[in-house]
């Protein structure tokens, strides 16, 4: 018996090893993932004021920086990449580069204020395991406790990473311009039925999503920033599902609460038909990126406090829309 | 209670350790008692279907054994058979034969208004059903001395490695280890251990993956064409011989870890030069069965040629609908038993018309064209298998070479590299039990480093690969 159990001990021992080599393992430059870093770079190169948008992926493939950054002469940062970073981590890690005269604009998908995907899922674990240091945006114990719940999970997909010796032909690295927009999917033929339809209010509010963006809006507002609420893009089916448009609204009302936040729309304002989005019903494709971008300025245009010669300049610029 | 669940993997430990450090005596009360508590697990109520099960053939068991005659005994072969057959039927065909007659009586505009059956198939109960029938059967013949102690009886019924899925184990083998002082053996426990992760490696690997695949084609299969329906029969294949050969190679292993052996179930059935080669093969304890118990009382090959063939297609006929209550199964059964009478009528026919000379009879690419000529013809029965219903076998049947197009992107299941994983995975696993079967390659007299590798490759294939969180069911639990 006990010969058998050393044997055992040595076996998982070995599995251990080779589990955290793989962890440890660098991923590939292409992975779509690895762009986080060029996201930090570009956060920590902008020049103040800038505007820095915070978001999953609706962001990430859901916004023209170009013309944001044409329409108000600021510096652009686009730090949307994977909802399941969690809203709290997505928040955390802009604060330390926030500086007096930032504008933050927020725009989540509604499930970050259902259920746990405030804290992040299985993905947390990719933007830490490529930038060690992003484990100082952890400020939660449910952020640790999903991702130390998830390390087997990564580690499968890690190791089909490693395996995989070519880029994903639409989700890769590349796709991502300077302002951190992913682009590869704009001049691509949307999917033939749009993924992610799913009911939003299967998950229980949660509180503390909406605690999280107030403590949010007075760390910022504390720097001399300012934070404005736009909504995600959603598909008009993902809307129209049964108990979305209540659970949204709720979310809204529950949003309205939160002192200092400015919310320029309602809901109901960026629900876009289903033939402008890309491949899920929070991914707008080529058209619904630019209808969409075109909003946020007219939306921004209400709230910029800016100089009087970013004013001048805004009111020029949008007097022509 | 999965075998590929957590739980499973708390429960078997403290199951083994016990069972070991109980005395010897009593180490049955501990068995039947884990059996029992494994079996309800799945639904509480199910345990008396199974006590029922084992009351009935007890009793009937020492009434035949008190007497000599087999008309004296054959009245308690009836009652076994009965209550058996008649559980089997009431939970497994009643609703299906109910809704045939039904849908017949439609037809004919004729009124019928029997209500189904509104219950869950127990787990397993075709396995320890006909588990227990062999016995019957058994004592009847005189071949089997009754059973004189119900508590080791009712282990032989519920004995929880082959409990749900087989193998279906013969008295004769079963019950006398259950009786045997079995001390902790190194060698021994280990090779269980072993065996019990191959298993979980062709289970977890190998045929969870290939079931993602398989299940979004098979079940929506109107949305596709050609290439995708060829590729996800083939896989197909593949996942119910990894799930249900993985899943004996666990029930072996475990009771192998306890001292008991249990019969193999599988002998690469894939390389099989012959259909008749194939069933000798594949699910061996039910093909045994069904030959010692249905097929050698109709005659056998001992009969005429038509009553040959017509006893072939009775036991692969009622061989398909063991496996299901429904249509689909009958003709899976049919197709096998039509591919035998004709590959028996054929053999006839080209040994009085033909001379072959023994060289070319066994040349080796006669042999991979028969084997290749086998494979397809198994394959191509599992589309009735695996069919949701007859309407959508007849689609993938029609629409097989349909705007065949070669590509590997449909959009449904796992991706590039998880399909090279899994077909490596499948390869790997052929020449490993090929070179087991054919080279008698006994893993424990090889090197150190190499047995130590291929522990360490199964190991981490199952942890990094395996379908752990997706907690599938194995296919044969169905049955």
């Amino acid at each position: 018996m006990q010969k058998l159990l050393i044997r055992i001990l040595v076996m998982a021992l070995l599995i251990i090893c080779t589990n955290i080599i793989i962890f440890i393992a660098p991923t590939k430059s292409f992975f779509v993932f690895a762009t986080i870093v060029d996201k930090h770079k570009l956060l920590s190169e902008s020049t103040s004021p800038k505007i820095v948008f915070i978001g999953g992926s609706s962001l990430a493939l859901g916004l023209d920086s170009t013309l944001i950054h044409k329409k108000t002469g600021l510096p652009v940062v686009n730090m949307g990449l994977n909802g399941g970073l969690g809203l709290r981590y997505m928040m955390n890690e802009v604060l330390t580069y926030i500086k007096s005269g930032d504008i933050i604009i927020l725009t989540p998908e509604y499930d970050h204020f259902q259920g746990t995907l405030l804290n992040g899922d299985l993905n947390l674990l990719w933007v830490i395991q490529i930038m060690p240091r992003n484990l100082s945006y952890l400020s939660s114990w449910e952020q640790y406790r999903i991702c130390l719940s998830n390390i087997p999970r990564f580690l499968k997909e890690k190791t089909l990473e490693l395996l995989t010796f070519s880029p994903d032909p639409v989700y890769n690295r590349k796709a991502f311009n300077k302002y951190g927009d992913f682009v590869g999917h704009r001049n691509l033929n949307p999917a033939q039925a749009l993924g992610g339809i799913h009911m939003i209010s299967r998950e229980p509010i949660n509180e503390r999503a909406f605690a999280a963006v107030e403590q949010f809006v007075t760390a910022i507002n504390k720097r001399g920033a300012r934070v404005v609420f736009i909504f995600p893009p959603l598909a008009q089916v993902q809307y129209q599902l049964d108990g979305n448009k209540e659970a949204i609204k709720k979310i809204y009302n529950k949003l309205r609460g939160i002192i200092n936040l400015y919310i320029p729309s309602n809901p109901s304002e960026y629900i876009f038909p289903n033939k402008l989005f890309f491949d899920t019903v929070y991914h707008l494709n080529g058209i619904g990126v630019e209808i969409r971008s075109r909003k946020i300025v007219r939306d921004l245009s209400g709230f910029l406090n800016t100089t009087n010669h970013q004013a001048r300049l805004l009111e020029a610029v949008l007097g022509n829309e | 209670m999965l075998f590929n669940s957590l739980s499973f993997l708390v429960f078997f430990p403290i199951v083994v350790i016990t069972y070991f450090l109980s005395p010897n005596r009593y180490r049955w009360v501990w068995l039947l008692s884990a059996s029992y508590y494994f079996y309800m697990c799945w639904k509480i109520e199910y345990i008396f279907l199974i006590i029922a099960s084992t009351l009935i053939d007890y009793y009937c068991g020492i009434q035949m054994g008190k007497r000599e005659e087999k008309s004296k005994r054959r009245p308690f072969l009836l009652l076994s058979l009965l209550g058996n057959l008649g559980l089997l039927f009431l939970f497994k065909y009643f609703n299906f034969f109910n809704n045939s007659i039904h849908q017949i009586f439609n037809e004919f505009n004729i009124f019928y208004n029997v209500p189904a059956f509104e219950v869950l198939l127990p787990v397993g109960i075709s396995f320890y059903t006909f588990q227990t029938l062999s016995y019957s059967i058994e004592v009847y013949k005189g071949k089997q001395k009754p059973e004189k102690h119900l508590g080791i009886f009712a282990l032989y019924v519920s004995f929880f490695p082959q409990l749900v899925a087989g193998p279906i184990e013969r008295s004769v083998n079963l019950l006398p280890q259950f009786y045997k002082t079995n001390s902790f053996d190194y060698t021994r426990v280990t090779n269980g251990m072993i065996l019990m992760a191959w298993g979980f490696f062709k289970k977890l690997v190998i045929a969870d993956k290939l079931g993602i695949f398989v299940d979004a084609i098979y079940n929506s299969p109107h949305q596709y064409t050609g290439f995708p329906l060829i590729l996800a029969t083939y896989f197909f294949g593949y996942q119910i011989y990894c799930d249900f050969s993985g899943y004996s190679d666990i029930a072996i292993g475990a009771a192998q870890i306890m001292g008991i052996e249990l019969m193999r179930n599988f002998e690469r059935p894939y390389f099989s030069r012959s259909i008749a080669e194939f069933w000798r093969r594949w699910h061996i304890s039910l093909s045994t069965w069904f030959r010692d118990y249905l097929y050698i009382p109709l005659g056998g090959n001992r009969v005429s040629e038509p009553r040959l063939y017509l006893n072939l297609m009775i036991v692969f006929i009622v061989s398909g609908l063991w496996h299901g209550a429904n249509w689909t199964f009958v003709i899976w059964g049919a197709l096998h038993g039509i591919y035998l009478v004709f590959s028996i009528a054929l053999s006839k026919v080209m040994a009085k018309t033909f001379y072959m000379s023994k060289t070319l009879l066994f040349t080796p690419t006669l042999n991979l064209i028969k084997t290749l000529i086998t494979f397809n013809l198994v394959t191509f029965a599992w589309i009735f298998f695996r069919s949701n219903s007859l309407t959508d076998a007849w689609y993938i049947v029609t629409h097989l070479f349909t705007d065949i197009e070669f590509t590997l992107s449909f959009g449904v299941g796992f991706g590039k590299t998880a399909g090279i994983i899994v077909i490596f995975s499948i390869v790997f696993m052929e020449v490993v039990e090929f070179v087991h079967q054919q080279k008698g390659l006994i893993l424990r007299q090889q090197p150190i480093i190499f047995r130590w590798s291929f522990y360490y490759v199964v190991v981490i294939s199952i942890l990094l690969f395996g379908e752990l969180y997706s907690q599938s069911r194995f296919i044969y639990f169905q049955f």
